[in-house]
């Protein structure tokens, strides 16, 4: 798995570098303007959306080609995409707290509100990409139109977060539960996606023809 | 061990193979005891399958000319050497009656013609 | 001999094609050549073979086993390069050496630098920016450099000149040089193969025509070109296929039939295998 993680991490690095300037600036400006609470989601959000170009990548030299008859198990070949969305994730927290350090130093946001949009985005990015990575999987002939797929993923991995917040909230009404709390089961219910689609891939992964 | 095969020839390249390998060990330029290059490593010189090479060795082992011995190498041996000199002196006499078929042809006598050999062979 | 793959009533059905029933084997040691017009199914067998498509029949053996039981070692023996780029688009040859080095545990960088400029191949350019014979020969030092039993090459030669060629058909006789080592080669030029090969199979509409020794093929059968006035004189058993042209008939017999044909209306050569599949392919069968 780690060949196929290398592979994913040099194809980003050699691709993704507009993205990450881009993430630069608009967390500055938003760091600058005042919309503080943004500028740590915008990493998050902006590097998860990447999966689905490594996936492109793959496709268009047919890399499952080679990658099926290697030492690999074809299960292995799915979770590493998988494992490679929780690691753009996971940089992605990393780069927008390292943003968000200086806006919590001039109080612009509290360390509260901050901890929240991250675990906000973070379920939000974690659920787009599983979503997005299971139709990949299902679909398996190769995304004709990345964009769309971006678009409905996070569409509806938004609908189905805020969806979780609102259903948490009401539950935990009668409860008193400290905001954090609801925040983090909401990252465990994205999680559980998270899980369910990584089977679902690896079911039909295992059982298709390559070309 | 120089052999030259011809892709283009009707003669089976494993028989080109054979017969250049008797012929060489008829002139002397391979002795009984000699080692020759192996199976794999000649196909890869004359750039052909290892499969023709091996045949012509298997062939070549059947009639006596090499043995190989496991681990070690292929050899030309001394068995059979009564096979040789039949070779060479078949295709002696047979060249022999052609000369003589042309000489009757067109009137030449014998002793003429051994005059004419013993003046070819002088030169 | 044992063989180092064998296929067994392979079948597998398309929608617009099925390769059926196919059945050859590759002996160890020996390389094999795969032959046969565009679409008649040499690209599915090699899927087959690979694990890349799954069968509706049949079964796979490679290294004596079968093919869903090899271990990830035995994995790692079996090498692939096909007629089009398959490594990443975007990396250079330093970034594919790293990446394979953790995907094969018997990767061997050095050889593989060592190859990268038998080749010639730029180690600075990304695979895209390459030039078409560059990227074979990229994907072929990556294939060989993980010290492969199995190689098998699905039509890499056409997009490289005479020159290349030659200097990676010496590449593929040095590989056999070890006796454990074979190499299934699918091809259009079948002039490489008929130097180089062991064994040819002949694959034509998803079946196999014909599985045997290329020596046999050249040297076991006689093409004979015969006037079309003269074809009728010819007893018909004595043939094993025939392709009827306006003025003449291209007949496949077996050597020693040679001497029934009738002499004065007829040419008799040693085939060539293009002309042997060409006839076999496209004439009629006896």
């Amino acid at each position: 798995m780690r060949g196929l993680l290398i592979k994913d991490f040099y194809n980003l690095k050699k691709t993704m570098t507009v993205y990450v300037i881009m993430t630069i600036i608009l967390s500055a400006y938003c760091a600058f303007t005042n919309k503080s609470s943004f500028v740590s989601i915008n990493p998050i959000l902006i590097f998860s959306t990447t999966i689905t170009s490594t996936f492109s990548m793959d496709n268009s030299v047919k890399w499952d080609k080679l990658a099926v008859p290697a030492p690999l198990k074809r299960s292995d070949i799915v979770k590493s995409k998988y494992m490679l969305l929780l690691l753009i994730i996971a940089v992605g927290i990393g780069t927008g707290t390292v943003f968000a350090l200086p806006v919590i130093f001039t109080k612009a946001i509290t360390i509260t509100a901050f901890v929240n949009m991250t675990l906000f985005s973070a379920s939000i990015a974690l659920c787009a990409g599983s979503l997005s990575l299971a139709f990949l999987y299902i679909t398996h002939r190769g995304p004709e139109k990345i964009e769309l797929i971006i678009i409905f993923a996070y569409a509806g991995a938004a609908l189905i977060v805020i969806g979780f917040a609102k259903l948490l909230n009401l539950a935990a009404a009668p409860l008193d539960f400290n905001k954090i709390i609801l925040s983090l089961i909401n990252l465990l219910l994205v999680f559980l996606i998270f899980a369910v689609s990584c089977r679902i891939s690896i079911r039909c992964y295992d059982n298709c023809d390559i070309c | 061990m120089e052999i030259l095969i011809s892709h283009k020839s009707s003669q089976p390249i494993y028989e080109q193979i054979c017969t250049q390998i008797k012929d060489m060990v008829l002139t002397g330029e391979l002795s009984p005891g000699d080692m020759i290059t192996s199976v794999r490593a000649l196909a890869k010189e004359l750039g052909i399958g290892a499969l023709t090479v091996q045949k012509a060795y298997d062939r070549l082992q059947r009639e006596g000319v090499i043995e190989t011995v496991v681990g070690k190498g292929t050899y030309i041996t001394a068995k059979n050497t009564a096979a040789f000199e039949d070779q060479k002196n078949k295709l002696i006499e047979s060249k022999a009656e052609e000369l003589i078929d042309l000489a009757q042809k067109y009137g030449v006598g014998l002793e003429e013609l051994v005059n004419l050999l013993k003046l070819l062979y002088e030169e | 001999m044992e063989n180092i793959l064998e296929l067994n009533n392979i079948t597998k059905n398309y929608e617009a094609f099925t390769l059926n029933q196919v059945s050859f084997a590759c002996p160890q040691g020996s390389i094999m050549g795969l032959i046969g017009p565009n679409g008649a199914g040499k690209t599915t067998i090699i899927h087959s073979i690979l694990d890349v498509i799954k069968l509706d029949g049949g079964s796979v053996r490679i290294f004596g086993k079968d093919r869903h039981d090899l271990s990830m070692e035995e994995k790692a023996q079996i090498a692939v390069v096909y007629d089009d780029n398959c490594l990443p688009a975007y990396l250079a040859a330093k970034e594919i050496g790293k990446i394979f080095q953790r995907i094969y545990p018997n990767w061997d960088a050095q050889i593989f630098q060592e190859y990268m400029e038998r080749l010639e191949i730029p180690q600075k350019t990304a695979v895209r920016d390459m030039s078409k014979g560059n990227k074979i020969k990229m994907n072929l030092a990556v294939a060989l450099s993980h010290h492969p039993r199995l190689l098998i090459l699905d039509e890499i030669t056409s997009a490289l000149d005479p020159l290349m060629r030659e200097e990676i058909l010496s590449l593929f006789l040095e590989f056999i040089e070890d006796e454990s080592r074979s190499i299934l080669f699918s091809s259009h030029i079948i002039t490489d193969l008929e130097k180089i090969a062991d064994y040819i199979t002949f694959i034509n509409n998803g079946q196999v025509v014909f599985s045997k020794e290329k020596d046999e093929l050249l040297y076991n059968y006689t093409l004979v070109r015969c006037k079309a006035s003269a074809f009728h004189e010819i007893d018909k058993n004595e043939l094993i296929a025939y392709r009827a042209q306006e003025s003449y008939v291209d007949i496949l017999i077996e050597k020693e039939s040679a001497c029934k044909m009738p002499p004065n209306a007829s040419l008799t050569e040693k085939p060539t295998i293009e002309e042997i599949m060409l006839i076999l392919a496209k004439g009629e069968k006896v």
